[in-house]
């Protein structure tokens, strides 16, 4: 009988977790299920209870100048975002993870500066920076704001896989000619290619949905997000959702698909180190 | 006639400080070409360190080190003729056996088809024929050691570099390996300097060994003169293991421990010491044995009760305790039963095996 009530406790307990999972899943998931069913809504503007389904908007939304226009110069300014601060922040963690350097700790609490400030503070003081380079106002602010912000986290998240890296390799390529520009191109590159994608792929979608800073410094451009938050002023047209909806069925499609690649190569290099 | 120098490596009184720990201090060793020389230290005695002077990963605080005759200290590691089997092998995980083997190759712009010529020559040297297209990741811990040797062998270097090469391996593998890499030292005639804190693998595959505590050379000379003639009490004890009495030379060569004589070992063994000289007598366990209080057949001997009796196989080893607390050990022949423990016996030896050093 107690082994009735060991089991009977044991299913309750996973009962429990199981309803524990799917309530944490329904509170990150539920707000972008609403979009992607409102961007359905045969209504024009969209809202409970939904009567009549159409595909229309997103022809509709893809036809709109305005936010196709912004969607692009989103992506533009964020790859090169993205790009800049992988670029800045590979030689720095390589410096810090490889050198021994004095002040490692400050350093590496100064280098975090950008991702704990609040985005408030970060975008008022861009805005009176700006007033010295008002020419620089638009996209070359934008791109500044994003790759400030996004090259200390790079930084810190390739320091510690830079840490990771066995430097034997680097040794050993040496010890058999390659001098250090080879060992970079043959050795640490190849071998870093994953961690420097996935930073790069973090930055990218952290720099094409960031709306604070880019609000102080975007003069004219629109981005994305400010164009949302125009629109929003207004009554939210069905588009909005239609192209929300596109975003972030390529968003969640493309960090799947890289997160699984790049388990499938730690993986291949790990079994290496483990022989 | 022969232009080739005769050292491969010359270590010219090299001292290694960081900061204030000195690392080594002083060291000269000459390897001469075609040798097996090994490195042999307990961890941290800064035998690596020497190593990686050797290969340009570090190089002295003041001395020389020259491979062929030429100084190479400042000289960075891929412009030196070195190669090395680092300890966890270092195979680039990104590249094929094959590719690895061929990386030294490639990096000194040989022609893509000579590489693969010695690329197949090497993995048939190494009984890895067939395994060029696999990657690293699908070998075994065996293998992969093979193919970081046929990396590093496939460029001839003037000096082959080994790392603690088989400390990663099980020990059926590992002695299998001593067997390969003594044969391959033998059929290449390439220079070769291991490091090691294994006495056991050190005596197998030297033709000389260097033995190294805290920053110094102890000894350097072939395995058999290491171990019947260690120069320091530290060789006597760390290679192959040893019973240490300690003793003290009195008149005519005679020794006494604890004051009083001590009988049956000739007094040709204390003529490198003076009188007074406090010394220790080496005695190798496998040339004691056991026997009653009474009987005796050995020149020399000492009582002590018996702590501990265990069973390997082949040898039995007895350990007992001196009235001072320290242990004498014997290894019999598993032939004999073994006496109990806590009984009083008589350790003997032939004390012309005996052999002195300094403490």
């Amino acid at each position: 009988m107690s082994t009735n009530q060991a089991a009977a406790g044991a299913s309750g307990r996973r009962m429990a977790l199981g309803l524990y999972a799917t309530l944490i899943y329904l509170f990150l998931y539920l707000p972008i299920a609403v979009i992607i069913l409102f961007s359905f809504d045969a209504k024009p503007i969209p809202g409970l209870p939904i009567t009549e389904l159409t595909t229309s908007w997103v022809g509709e939304m893809l036809r709109d100048q305005e936010l196709v226009g912004s969607l692009l110069t989103s992506l533009r300014l964020a790859i090169i975002s993205a790009l800049l601060s992988t670029l800045l922040a590979m030689p720095a963690a390589m410096v810090l993870a490889w050198q021994q350097i004095r002040f490692k700790s400050l350093v590496m609490a100064m280098v975090l500066g950008p991702v704990v400030l609040p985005q408030l503070v970060l975008g008022l003081g861009l805005v009176i920076l700006m007033r010295a380079g008002p020419s620089a106002i638009g996209e070359p602010a934008i791109i500044l704001a994003h790759t400030t912000i996004t090259s200390s986290y790079a930084t810190l998240i390739l320091y510690s896989r830079f840490l990771g890296f066995r430097r034997s390799y680097i040794e050993a390529a040496m010890n058999l000619g390659a001098n250090e520009l080879t060992v970079f191109r043959e050795i640490v590159l190849p071998l870093m290619r994953p961690a420097l994608i996935s930073v790069f792929l973090l930055a990218f979608t952290d720099a094409f949905g960031e709306f604070i800073v880019a609000w102080f410094v975007a003069g004219f451009t629109e981005t994305l997000p400010i164009s949302i938050w125009t629109s929003l002023r207004q009554v939210i047209s069905p588009k909005v959702y239609a192209l929300s909806s596109l975003i972030i069925i390529v968003t969640l499609a493309v960090s799947l698909v890289s997160q699984l690649w790049i388990i499938r190569q730690t993986r291949l290099t790990n079994r290496a180190r483990s022989a | 006639m022969t232009d080739r120098p005769p050292y491969a490596v010359e270590i010219d009184s090299i001292t290694k400080s960081y900061g204030h720990t000195i690392a080594i201090r002083d060291v000269s060793m000459s390897v001469q070409d075609g040798e097996f020389v090994t490195i042999l230290g307990p961890s941290g005695c800064g035998k690596s360190t020497l190593l990686r002077m050797i290969s340009g990963f570090a190089d002295p605080t003041t001395g020389d080190v020259r491979i062929a005759g030429k100084s190479v200290v400042g000289l960075a590691p891929y412009k030196r003729d070195t190669a090395m089997v680092f300890q966890d092998y270092a195979l680039f995980p990104h590249r094929t056996v094959a590719e690895n083997i061929g990386f030294g190759l490639r990096m000194r712009k040989v022609d893509k088809r000579e590489i693969d010529r010695a690329v197949g020559d090497m993995l048939e040297l190494i009984n890895l024929t067939g395994f060029g297209n696999r990657r690293v990741s699908e070998i075994s811990g065996g293998q992969a050691q093979r193919v970081a040797l046929g990396r590093a062998l496939v460029v001839r270097p003037s000096v082959l570099l080994l790392d603690e090469p088989l400390g990663a391996l099980d020990l059926k593998l590992r002695k299998q390996m001593q067997t390969e890499l003594k044969t391959i030292h033998r059929e290449l005639g390439l220079t070769f300097v291991a490091v090691t804190h294994d006495q056991e693998e050190a005596l197998t595959l030297s033709d000389r060994i260097a033995v190294m505590n805290s920053g110094r050379i102890e000894q350097f000379d072939v395995p058999q003169t290491l171990y019947r003639q260690p120069a320091t009490r530290f060789v006597a004890d760390f290679v192959g293991g040893a019973n240490l009495l300690d003793a003290e030379v009195a008149e005519g060569g005679r020794l006494t421990i604890d004051g009083r004589p001590f009988d049956g070992v000739p007094a040709d063994a204390a003529r490198n010491f003076n009188v007074g000289d406090k010394v220790s007598i080496v005695v190798r366990p496998e040339l004691v044995s056991t026997t009653a209080l009474d009987g005796g057949a050995g020149s020399a001997s000492i009582e002590a009760t018996v702590s501990e009796v265990l069973f390997s196989g082949a040898v039995q080893q007895i350990v007992g305790k001196l009235p001072d607390g320290s242990s004498f050990v014997a290894h019999e022949q598993a032939i004999t039963r073994p006496p109990e423990r806590g009984s009083r016996v008589r350790f003997v030896w032939d004390g012309s095996l005996s052999w002195l050093v300094a403490r």
